[in-house]
């Protein structure tokens, strides 16, 4: 069993002067090295949700424990060091260079200047961005996505053990999103971080999460894996929110690992598609080829199994009585 | 006019120095007194507009009826003068370093907290440089209006260049007028200049170009 990473136990949040709470008694746990995204619209309390965890905000009633340490006993600042944290608007220190932006923690923490410096190089590395064309410019002459990616790196700085997300991609241009969709998956798989991503954007919770937290007013709808989500949406608002019914977001949304049929030896098939492609490409895959099984590859090529059309079927698990009118 | 200031140049030197003290005096205790005032207002927000309103209020006063109406209270002389320079820098100054700090924005501030900034590292390495650009452009409007203002302060009684202006004009010395003129008007420009090239600099550094 793997540690639980963050949980939250009845937490309530009310703000001063406010008659509702933005919280509403929320519990759940985080394992250790799960990604999960919380899903819901403006004001559905996620990103309230998000600072109680780093303790910008303080719960009202309830604990949350950070490996079973209640936060309220830990030094705010000391915790946040050990936590990554991205926003949507960056907020990049516009007097400081990309290596200095970078290295902020490190230096808090008293690091010498060789090992900041190799951290650095690492970090833009894994980030995606060339170690000596960036380290000194300013964030002011870096694209919305350069800047992000340079975000990223000071969250990633002493290697958190928790990274928070707030909706770090929503304000960058679609092509450049799912690039950094991508690394932030390749990022999550190497570096082995809990990651809790928040975003009102569905696809991107289904694509990017392992489970996904679906909330409403304050409180959670739903927390399950997205095929879950899809198959069986724990009431109407979740039904709605991801179109549950759809048979075309399903195929959009869910991935193809979800219904691997395990496989040994070789593959006789010439075509292969990668673990997180949806069931859509699958089912292209199926309709403009004519083969029996699709073979699917992890990242480095090798193969962990395959599908076939009935897996796909199943997987869609449509009712019998489908209403197919309009 | 050459002949004047050869004979007299220690009694000038003396004046302006004097109007220099006047200045730095003031302007050192305001910027002091602003900060408190913006510690202060951003602990109680309500406070905000009530006292941007007051110096507001106070910033409308023309100079010599504040001046004579400080008399009854703290006497003619230099105690008056700096009182109410201080009272007109407050405005300024106040007014610039809440603008300097409301300039910074708010998501690099949450950004530094988030990443494990204390309260005083953000203070001190976040928003006190992004913030300054603004605040010294209020240090320098201060400088140039106490100037100013230190001397018509002559008037109930301060020293400094003003003595020498207003003495030149009543007894038609036009030599004590044209060297107080002169004076005065390139200690404004020296302040002027010197503050600008701090305030480029300050700017360049909280943009990121240099």
């Amino acid at each position: 069993m793997p540690e639980i990473a963050i949980e939250l136990d009845h937490v309530y949040k009310k703000f001063d002067g406010t008659d509702k709470a933005s919280v509403e008694d929320v519990s759940l746990k985080v394992e250790q090295g799960d990604f999960v995204t919380v899903l819901g619209s403006s004001g559905c309390g996620k990103t309230t949700l998000l600072k109680l965890i780093n303790r910008l905000y303080e719960t009202t009633s309830g604990e949350i424990r950070y490996f079973g340490e209640p936060i309220g006993n830990l030094n705010p600042s000391i915790y946040r060091r050990k936590i990554g944290y991205v926003i949507q608007q960056v907020g990049l220190f516009p007097h400081r260079t990309v290596e200095q932006n970078i290295a902020t923690v490190p230096k808090l923490l008293g690091w010498d200047e060789s090992r900041k410096r190799t951290r650095v190089t690492e970090l833009l590395s894994l980030v995606g961005l060339a170690p000596e064309i960036y380290r000194n410019r300013y964030p002011g002459k870096l694209s919305g996505g350069e800047q992000q990616r340079v975000g990223l790196a000071r969250a990633l700085a002493v290697n958190p053990s928790l990274l928070l997300m707030d909706e770090p991609f929503g304000a960058i241009d679609a092509i450049t999103r799912r690039e950094l969709q991508d690394e932030v998956l390749r990022i999550q798989k190497e570096t082995n971080a809990t990651v809790i991503f928040i975003t009102h954007d569905v696809q991107e919770a289904f694509k990017l999460g392992n489970h996904v937290i679906i909330m409403n007013e304050g409180r959670i709808q739903q927390y399950a894996t997205p095929y879950e989500i899809m198959i069986n949406p724990a009431n109407a608002f979740v039904a709605a929110l991801v179109n549950a019914g759809s048979l075309f977001e399903r195929l959009k949304v869910l991935r193809v690992d979800g219904i691997l049929e395990s496989y040994e030896g070789i593959p006789d098939d010439i075509i292969s598609l990668h673990a997180g492609s949806s069931l859509a490409d699958v089912l292209q895959a199926f309709l403009v080829s004519n083969v029996e099984y699709i073979n699917i590859v992890d990242k480095q090529g090798e193969t962990i199994g395959r599908v076939s059309f009935e897996n796909l079927k199943q997987m869609m698990d449509m009712p019998e009585s489908y209403d197919y009118s309009i | 006019m050459i002949d004047y200031l050869t004979k007299h140049y220690d009694k000038v030197l003396g004046l302006l120095l004097e109007h220099l003290e006047i200045v730095l005096f003031s302007v050192a205790l305001s910027f002091v007194i602003a900060m408190l005032l913006v510690a202060l207002i951003h602990r109680l927000k309500f406070l905000y507009p009530i006292v941007i309103n007051f110096f507001n209020m106070c910033f409308s006063i023309p100079s010599l009826v504040l001046f004579t109406f400080l008399v009854p209270f703290s006497g003619l002389g230099t105690k008056s003068a700096i009182i109410a320079t201080v009272i007109y820098n407050l405005c300024v100054l106040t007014r610039n370093i809440l603008s300097g700090f409301d300039s910074v924005d708010h998501a690099v501030i949450e950004a530094a907290y988030g990443i494990g900034l204390t309260r005083w590292q953000t203070f001190l390495s976040v928003e006190l440089p992004l913030a300054l650009p603004i605040i010294i452009t209020g240090i320098k409007l201060a400088f140039i209006m106490s100037v100013s203002l230190v001397v018509l302060a002559t008037a109930i009684g301060a020293g400094g260049m003003g003595a020498l202006l207003f003495d030149g004009m009543r007894t038609q010395n036009w030599n004590k007028v044209l060297i107080g003129m002169i004076v005065v008007t390139v200690m404004v420009f020296l302040f002027n200049m010197i503050f600008s090239l701090i305030e480029k600099w300050a700017l360049r550094r909280a943009t990121g170009q240099c």
